[in-house]
């Protein structure tokens, strides 16, 4: 007797995945946007932090003349600083120079002017840390210097981005359990659907592992279907950005995440989901 | 002996006794009807055979395996040993035939080519090669029962547990399926029939044993000892 296999698409030992279907697709897709959001949010702030950056590499400390004896310790202090680069005081031909080209050449009071001038320290300042703001200030104050305001306030805008960017990353934790979440429901209702045969299989002998690795493989495929979409949604923004001459390596960076995040939601969720042992 | 037991004891959930001291051994190869009225304890012994449920007290060995103490690896290694038929036979109905019989041999790692063969001859066996790419509910209930004995039979259990197999059948299809069980005994396997179809013993001299409230009242096995 010649009979046909059935055309059915299997895994290797035997296995099967659950059969794929509305339920899943709208679980991938849910995961997908959410990540997508939260990918979208890593890429602006990437991008915003990177704009502070770029707009704001100098710190500029003034000191009084009555306290010129400061320079040294505040030049030593500063250099403790691990985010600032280089240390330079400007010159005081340097001054004599911006001031004659802002007030003209009127030399006398000009001179006179100069004398009265801090003495300037620029700084360059490189990466972000939560303490380099509190650390520039408590130094300038202990050596009796001021800052450039407007300058201060980058350096402000930066520590909240920073800051904003460590909640994101905490929201971002908090997202993946809520995604598991999801994929772990979609999965419940694939075993709701498959529970007689997954009742059978352990009357007929079947191990543990044989029942669940089907759903664990389907939680993986989920996860990492929804990363890979989720990334693709990336790039009509990274050009948008990119359109509007903003740079930024957040894409490259949210890569491992999107992918490998996805993968472990989808573990994570089809271990959630397991079926009950009858 | 492949079953034996001693004072065994079991309760349902809510703490009713459901077997109470039962002794009982079972060779290989016997054929054996379990009778009783419904609630005597037929089901929850055979359950307790392939390791649905936990004796309370007593002992129980299932091929040399204490139940008592059985680990999950040790029940599933069990299992694969047996093949059960339930009265309402369990088939899946958005999988075909093949697919149904084709299940414990996917559970057993059984060889990807030669599945559709060894299906296609089980198959024979109940008379119903042709429904191999059928779904169920296309089959009458005496086809479905005689898939369900296909897809016990399939990967060649040595004991064989059926619980009501011909609980809704008619006379005929009935004593079709007796006539399958008993050809399977007769390939070598241990059957294990429970049933309170008493027309069905007038079929075939078999072991009787009597379960009446979950005690053992009647063994034809001791009568014959007794006799002799």
């Amino acid at each position: 007797m010649a009979i046909d296999a059935p055309r059915r698409i299997r895994l290797p030992g035997g296995w099967s995945l659950p059969p794929l279907g509305r339920a899943q697709l709208l679980s991938m897709l849910v995961v997908a946007i959410a990540l997508w959001a939260a990918g979208a949010l890593w890429i602006g702030l990437q991008s915003a932090i990177h704009w502070a950056g770029t707009l704001q590499p100098t710190i500029h400390f003034y000191l009084p003349q009555s306290h010129a004896k400061q320079r040294q310790p505040l030049i030593n202090a500063l250099k403790k600083i691990p985010q600032i680069d280089t240390i330079h005081q400007v010159s005081q031909q340097e001054t004599r120079h911006w001031l004659h080209s802002w007030l003209g050449n009127n030399s006398k009071q000009n001179n006179h002017l100069i004398n009265q001038l801090p003495i300037t320290l620029q700084t360059e300042i490189h990466g972000s840390d939560p303490f380099l703001l509190d650390d520039i200030k408590d130094t300038a104050q202990r050596f009796h210097a001021s800052i450039n305001p407007d300058e201060l306030r980058l350096l402000t805008a930066r520590k909240h981005l920073t800051q904003i960017r460590n909640l994101l990353i905490g929201c971002a934790l908090l997202l993946m359990v809520g995604l598991a979440l999801i994929i772990t429901n979609t999965l419940e209702l694939s075993l709701l659907a498959r529970e007689d045969e997954l009742e059978l299989m352990r009357l007929m002998g079947a191990h543990e592992w044989f029942i669940r690795l089907p759903f664990i493989l389907e939680g993986m495929l989920i996860g990492s279907g929804a990363g890979i979409v989720a990334l693709l949604l990336q790039l009509p923004l990274i050009w948008a950005l990119q359109a509007i001459g903003i740079t930024t390596d957040g894409f490259s960076t949210l890569i491992f995440p999107l992918l490998v995040g996805g993968i472990i939601m989808g573990t994570i969720g089809a271990i959630l989901a397991q079926p009950r042992r009858t | 002996m492949i079953i034996d037991m001693q004072q065994l004891l079991t309760r349902y959930p809510s703490g009713r006794v459901a077997l109470g001291g039962v002794n009982l051994s079972v060779s290989q190869g016997e054929f054996l009807f379990l009778i009783g009225e419904s609630g005597a304890g037929k089901s929850t012994l055979l359950a307790m055979l392939y390791g649905a449920l936990a004796p309370a007290s007593g002992s129980l060995q299932v091929f040399g395996i204490d139940m008592n103490a059985a680990p999950a690896r040790k029940i599933s290694a069990l299992r694969r040993r047996c093949g059960i038929i339930f009265q309402d036979h369990r088939l899946l109905f958005r999988r075909t035939v093949f697919e149904n019989i084709a299940l414990p041999l996917r559970v057993q790692g059984y060889p990807e080519d030669r599945m559709v063969a060894r299906v296609g001859k089980v198959l024979e066996f109940v008379g119903l090669e042709d429904a191999i790419w059928s779904y169920p509910d296309t089959l009458s209930g005496g086809e479905q029962q005689r898939v369900a004995i296909a897809r016990a039979m399939a990967p060649q259990p040595q004991l064989i547990l059926a619980d009501e197999p011909t609980g809704n059948l008619d006379r005929e299809t009935a004593d079709q399926v007796l006539h399958y069980l008993i050809q399977l005994q007769q390939h070598g396997s241990t059957v294990i029939i429970a049933t309170h179809d008493l027309q069905l013993l007038e079929q075939y001299p078999a072991r009787v044993v009597e379960l009446h409230a979950g005690v053992v009242v009647n063994d034809s096995a001791d009568e014959a000892s007794h006799g002799h």
